[in-house]
């Protein structure tokens, strides 16, 4: 105690309170002395009396007991009030910010399906079905019989056409 | 020759080491085990000479290796390193040994490939830390995930595959989009300059116009962000965390996670000054449909997501049932820190982040490899299923104790040295980010204590726990170096602070031009009046 009061004293200028000093120390050291002689008094000389004050005042008794409720109050107001925001958060972490990035997976996956569908029924639909070409073929293929003759008649044939089209008109 | 190769050797000693791996047989499972450590070892041991042959006082890189790789577009083999990726790499190859050794009994099944797939993973990190071209930055950083991704998938836990098509997809995202700012640089320097060089050193010398710094910066962070990993991108690391066997998890939270804190010190601080410093060239009612106005640049975007990142963070680990996740969600906040501190762009948080990065793989590291000595022997995480370890557990109880007073900032432990100089940084540059700061700090607290708590102390409640034998000597190797570390970072942090006193001054002079005479000048003034000299050169003329 004594140094700091000393810089204080150094820096303001001022007579170190002395008197202050004693009258602090004294009456500490008094409630000190009290405290010693009411435990003397409840544990060794007369240990009924605690019981006593006990029933008698017994509202104090409880708070006295429970610190004045300060650990409860402070849970309740802080402790736990942390650990609901804590508990918010870790439920809005899973659901919302990994709920996003799962969320644009799912995104992804989606469009990815669409995509796989027009693919299979559509671009790959040509490809898978060729049988369907080989049967729209079919008429080319009986004309097209490599035989000169049948060319030749066919040629014949569509000039006829074509000719009797522009008398007929 | 290996003189003037010192890097290559670094970096490739666990490569080679895996190559000859291949040739063993699997079934000689311990051989492999021995082999795999000691390769690991001599990794540790070979990085050790970077420490003493390294000149604190030099200006730019050191140990230079260059050589022409894809001269047709100007890619080169290039090594060379500052006292900021000196001490990532000594993390490395530390911490990966204590990996490696910490995987002894943990890995039974597929044993090879573990320990080739950990060597490979450690040569992809360490090539990250040392490549000064773009080109193989990103090569190594690409590499990196390839080892990664089957650590979790193969030996991870019960959802091991959602973990690690996670982890590998989002990363991926990130460094794609880092890529297309890495070719963006590549042709704005070649229509500058008519050079086609991927060289980092020679990019850096650009000046560039305000829109490829927003630009560039942009697609930068994303793929550092995604790494580091800031909110609101941070869901991967829970999931690869807690499904990654432990060695993997101490590597991820001790090393992976620093590429992204790296790649904003080493890239976006010195390239894109004006876009670190802006504040404001956003306006929030672009994105509430004009209903809030209110300005703020890059930076405020980004120290607010640290921000949230740190207290966020802590209140999720809070309340973890699971161990692993805690320490995977503290991560996220510990991290918050780092960014917090690179981004107040002042010599002491800069400085703060670089070593809290180290400390975070130091403690984080440990707290892993707790979890990881713990699971072995119950195979649950649940905190509950544990408590009053400390009976039958005395050695693990104090080391455990140890590292939870690291991770929390105790003084005398390097969690301290490294929060304090970050929030010194951050009250330097504005009061009510160091104010923030602090809340993650008593938060960071709470949960870590609480977490002990219920392990570690009362009386054992759950039968199982009573017979729990003690650290054996391999576990109590993989954990009393790093307490040391602890320690000596805690008690004497000279030595680090050094190696990186020059890249920082740099960086600094880089982004805030004139920072330094600034300051010469604010303490050469008459009057002691702090406020004054904070307000001339926003940090105190007080640091050797």
């Amino acid at each position: 105690m004594e140094p700091v009061l000393e810089v204080s004293a150094l820096e303001t200028g001022l007579h170190p309170a002395e008197a202050t000093e004693w009258v602090v120390m004294l009456v500490s050291v008094g409630i000190a002395l009290l405290g010693w002689m009411v435990a003397r008094t409840f544990y060794l000389k007369n240990p009924a009396l605690p019981e006593r004050l006990k029933t008698r005042f017994r509202a104090l008794y409880i708070t006295l007991l429970n610190k004045y409720w300060v650990d409860e109050i402070y849970d309740m107001l802080f402790v736990n009030r942390t650990k609901d925001l804590g508990n918010f958060l870790a439920r809005f972490d899973l659901s919302v910010i990994d709920g996003g990035v799962n969320g644009s997976a799912w995104l992804t996956r989606l469009t990815a399906s669409v995509s796989g569908f027009l693919d299979y029924w559509f671009v790959d639909f040509a490809v898978r079905r060729s049988d369907l070409i080989y049967y729209m073929s079919y008429p080319m293929r009986r004309i097209q019989t490599g035989i000169i003759q049948n060319y030749a008649a066919l040629t014949i044939a569509g000039i006829l056409l074509l000719v009797s089209y522009f008398f007929m008109k | 020759m290996f003189h003037n190769h010192l890097l290559s050797v670094v970096a490739y000693t666990p490569m080679v080491g895996a190559l000859l791996l291949l040739f063993v047989n699997k079934e000689s499972k311990n051989f492999i085990r021995w082999f795999a450590n000691i390769v690991a070892g001599v990794g540790f041991l070979v990085s050790l000479p970077l420490l003493t042959r390294f000149d604190v006082n030099a200006e730019g890189f050191q140990f230079i290796e260059r050589a022409s790789w894809i001269p047709a577009i100007g890619v080169e083999y290039y090594f060379g390193i500052d006292g900021i990726s000196l001490l990532l790499i000594i993390l490395t190859t530390g911490l990966g040994f204590l990996a490696v050794l910490s995987s002894w009994t943990a890995i039974e099944e597929r044993v090879k490939e573990y320990y080739i797939f950990m060597l490979l993973l450690q040569t992809g990190m360490l090539g990250v830390f040392m490549s000064l071209d773009f080109f193989l930055f990103y090569v190594f950083w690409e590499v990196m995930l390839v080892p990664m991704y089957f650590l979790i998938g193969v030996w991870g836990g019960p959802r091991k595959l959602y973990a690690a098509i996670k982890f590998f997809l989002y990363t991926l995202l990130g460094s794609v989009v880092m890529l297309l700012g890495i070719l963006a640089l590549y042709f704005y320097n070649y229509k500058m300059t008519g050079v086609l060089t991927f060289s980092i050193p020679e990019l850096q010398k650009l000046a560039l116009p305000w829109s490829y710094q927003f630009w560039l910066f942009l697609a930068f962070f994303i793929g550092f962000a995604i790494k580091v990993p800031m909110f609101p991108f941070h869901t991967w690391l829970p999931d690869a965390h807690v499904e990654a066997p432990t060695a993997g998890s101490v590597i991820l939270a001790g090393v992976l996670l620093k590429m992204g804190t790296y790649g904003f010190v080493r890239f976006s601080l010195p390239m894109f000054p004006d876009a670190v410093k802006d504040t404001a060239s956003l306006n929030l009612s672009h994105f509430t449909f004009g209903l809030i106005h209110y300005r703020f640049g890059l930076l405020q975007l980004v120290v607010f997501l640290s921000i949230v990142g740190i207290i966020y963070g802590a209140l999720v680990a809070m309340m973890q049932k699971d161990a692993k996740k805690l320490v995977a969600y503290s991560s996220v906040s510990h991290l918050g820190f780092c960014m917090l501190g690179l981004f107040a762009l002042n010599p002491n948080g800069i400085s703060g982040s670089i070593i809290q990065q180290i400390n975070h793989g130091i403690s984080t590291g440990a707290l892993f490899l707790i979890v990881g000595i713990i699971y072995e022997r119950r195979h649950t995480r649940e905190i509950s299923e544990y408590g009053g370890l400390s009976h039958v557990m005395p050695t693990f109880a104090t080391l455990f104790l140890i590292i939870t007073m690291s991770s929390i900032g105790l003084p005398l432990l390097n969690g301290f040295i490294g929060e304090f100089t970050i929030l010194a940084g951050a009250f330097q540059r504005r009061i009510s980010w160091g104010v923030y700061g602090c809340v993650g700090i008593v938060l960071g607290a709470a949960y870590m204590l609480w977490l002990y708590q219920r392990m570690m102390f009362g009386q054992i409640t759950n039968p199982k726990n009573e017979k729990l034998k003690d650290l054996n000597l391999r576990e109590f190797a993989t954990l009393f170096p790093l307490v040391i570390m602890a320690f000596w970072i805690g008690i004497y942090p000279k030595p680090i602070f050094r190696y990186i006193e020059k890249p920082v001054n740099q960086i600094v002079e880089k982004v805030q031009p004139g920072f330094f005479s600034r300051q010469q000048q604010a303490s050469q003034l008459p009057t002691a009046d702090w406020r004054l000299r904070m307000a001339q050169g926003r940090t105190p003329a007080t640091k050797q």
